[in-house]
């Protein structure tokens, strides 16, 4: 306790609130330009931060880490395209929400979901970092592998009343992550000698041209929307007590997940964003409803992805070992200041790690304020005439493509995954499954090789040298069996009724 | 759950994962440390899709037999054009980013899809591909640093 009221002492002096806000506000500013993500924002901050004292500038990076966390989600639900990787989640039911006229109760549900994962985030590192890194390091590759294919489970649950298009869906996402340079055998795989596959699909091309070009091509094929008028008023409505009561035990178990989540080295926000949609979605009384603006859907993504904001520096304080990119930026930052996290950082410089606890807690706080003026800034484009947001979504998602690599190829792919996209909505596949297995595909495959070199080629050891990846595997061939089975039932049942 | 015409799907799912087999064939003799090598998943996820799009084809053409006049995904070329549209502006602008430059390519994009799209007011086509254009350069190139393409204005500034 004397440690956590040390921290607080350090976060309330007047330099590190001003650094805690504006690093939250450029976070958030950051997260929503598409193509800069958490990490980026970070990294453009960490020069500024040489001559800042140890503590001040951490606080800064870690305003940031929460503030582009959450900063995706406001153009993943006003244009359909999530400024970061975690918030493509957000947009399966933030954007139908602000479809149907409920933009408030989207971005709110979204603010208040993403401040309180992250409290939740900032308690856990308070209390629980040392035993949460022994529970993450005993995740291995088999259990890496169980974790993957639970989570995927989630494309039969996608492909609304065809499973079998939601599981192609899911496959041709899993098929596009294995483009690029093998990771063992360090050969190029499906590149077709084009030299910029080598490196893989990128996960922000795809997301853009799967979701926001898509989406202007589909208003496109519309009609004529040239003359439609749009200034109609937009609902910022904050949502009520009674909203706010039943979104609270979702967000409590999403924002726990995503602690776990961002505990394990290398699972990261848009992992955990996944998982909780999924286990939201398959745990809900309406599963239909998903997808079609149920705030649910986008409460879970956003308190997981923003817990994972204090699940992610349990590595990196704890054991030293960076688990994402914005926590390496963040362990760059220890370096240039002449600081070795680890065990021994919380004794002979406590100051450092319970500030971070309390200034990532701070950081939360500030992020409703935060939210709240980028909300009302943000909310203006929906009301430009429509002809000229679908122009400027197009430059948009360009720019932000070329920003995120500095190569043109990713315009190109943009504009394939685009034509991609618009095929599969016409044709009912849902892209959401693409970009689920776009994202857990090489974390499946990867430890999937890994588990099979340390099961020396059993697969069968993969699955049953570990209690966790046993329960993890018997849990995701159930969730696939159901989801197969689950429609027959339901015909069967409302037949004989 | 199935459709009409739903062997369309399947004959497309049946290309991909041919696209893919093909794809790995030559890495079939690479060694890799460990027993599954480059090849297993690809292989398995293309498998996978082959057979998805056979079951569509085969219920398709079930349905089709039976006479079943069951609801199908129609496909209005026309309704296609704006896409089309769209896609052969962003190849123009692909095309002319690294001569033009981002200052001079994007104004014509932002404009034409205004165009596409039905808007034709010429002030506001304009006023909204310049500000557009001038907004995200300064953005990306002097707020994020991001060294957008300057084409040949690289030489004058």
């Amino acid at each position: 306790m004397s440690n956590i009221l040390l921290g607080l002492k350090y976060v309330m002096q007047w330099q590190s609130l001003l650094m805690l806000g504006v690093g939250v506000l450029w976070g958030t500013v950051g997260g929503m330009i598409p193509g800069i993500n958490a990490t980026i924002a970070m990294a453009l901050l960490l020069p500024f931060t040489w001559g800042m004292d140890p503590v001040v500038a951490i606080m800064l990076l870690a305003g940031v880490y929460c503030g582009g966390e959450y900063g995706g989600s406001i153009p993943a639900v006003l244009i359909g395209a999530p400024g970061t990787n975690a918030a493509a989640c957000t947009v399966f039911d933030g954007y139908a929400l602000h479809r149907k006229g409920e933009t408030g109760k989207a971005l709110y549900a979204s603010l208040f979901s993403s401040v309180f994962g992250g409290m939740v985030g900032a308690v856990a590192l308070m209390f629980i970092a040392i035993p949460l890194s022994s529970v993450a390091l005993a995740f291995g590759p088999a259990e890496y592998f169980a974790l993957a294919a639970m989570g995927l489970t989630l494309v039969c649950s996608l492909g609304e009343d065809n499973v079998l298009k939601g599981i192609w869906a899911g496959l041709f996402g899993m098929l596009l992550s294995t483009i690029g340079f093998d990771p063992f055998a360090g050969c190029p795989r499906l590149t077709f000698d084009v030299l910029s596959l080598s490196d893989g699909l990128k996960m922000i091309p795809l997301m853009m041209g799967l979701f926001a070009l898509t989406e202007v091509f589909n208003q496109s094929m519309s009609g004529t929307v040239g003359d439609t008028a749009e200034h109609k008023k937009i609902d910022l409505t904050v949502p009520g007590l009674a909203d706010l009561k039943k979104w609270l035990p979702w967000g409590t178990l999403c924002a726990a997940l995503g602690v776990l989540i961002g505990a394990m080295p290398g699972a990261g926000a848009t992992v955990a964003s996944f998982l909780a949609y999924s286990f939201v979605k398959k745990s809900s009384k309406d599963p239909d409803s998903f997808g079609k603006g149920n705030p649910l859907g986008v409460v879970a993504p956003e308190s997981a992805n923003n817990a994972v904001t204090g699940g992610a520096m349990v590595p990196l304080l704890a054991l030293g070992i960076p688990g994402s990119n914005s926590t390496a930026i963040m362990l760059g930052a220890f370096m240039i200041h002449n600081v070795t996290p680890g065990p021994m950082l919380f004794v002979d410089k406590p100051e450092i790690p319970y500030s971070i606890f309390t200034a990532l807690f701070v950081a939360n706080i500030l992020m409703l304020l935060a939210g709240y003026i980028c909300i009302r800034f943000a909310v203006r484009i929906a009301n430009i005439p429509k002809s000229a947001l679908l122009a400027v979504i197009v430059a948009l998602v360009f720019t932000g493509s070329y920003a995120y690599s500095g190569e043109i190829f990713d315009i190109q792919v943009v504009l394939i995954c685009g034509i991609v996209g618009i095929f599969m909505k016409k044709g009912k596949l849902p892209h959401a499954a693409t970009v689920l297995g776009f994202v857990l595909g090489f974390i499946m495959e990867a430890n999937l090789r890994r588990a099979l070199i340390v099961s020396k080629g059993s697969y069968l050891g993969v699955f049953t040298n570990s209690k966790i990846s046993t329960v993890l595997c018997l849990i995701a061939a159930a969730s696939v069996l159901w989801s197969l089975f689950a429609p027959l039932v339901r015909r069967k049942k409302a037949a004989t009724a | 759950m199935f459709k009409r015409n739903d062997w369309i799907f399947g004959l497309v799912a049946i290309l991909v994962g041919a696209v893919a087999l093909f794809g790995i064939q030559e890495l079939a003799d690479v060694q890799s440390m460990d027993p599954a090598g480059p090849t297993a998943l690809p292989r398995i996820l293309a498998w996978g899709m082959i057979g998805i799009g056979a079951i569509h084809i085969i219920a398709a053409l079930l349905l089709r037999l039976k006479e079943n006049k069951g609801e199908g995904t129609t496909f209005s070329l026309r309704a296609f054009r704006p896409v089309a549209l769209i896609v052969a502006c962003g190849c123009v602008f692909i095309a002319a980013l690294p001569y033009l430059g981002y200052p001079l390519s994007m104004p014509p994009l932002i404009a034409a899809v205004m165009v596409i799209v039905g808007e034709r007011r010429a002030p506001r086509i304009i006023k909204t591909s310049l500000l557009t254009t001038a907004v995200l350069f300064a953005i990306f190139y002097w707020g994020l640093n991001v060294s957008l393409p300057l084409g040949f204005l690289e030489e004058l500034i």
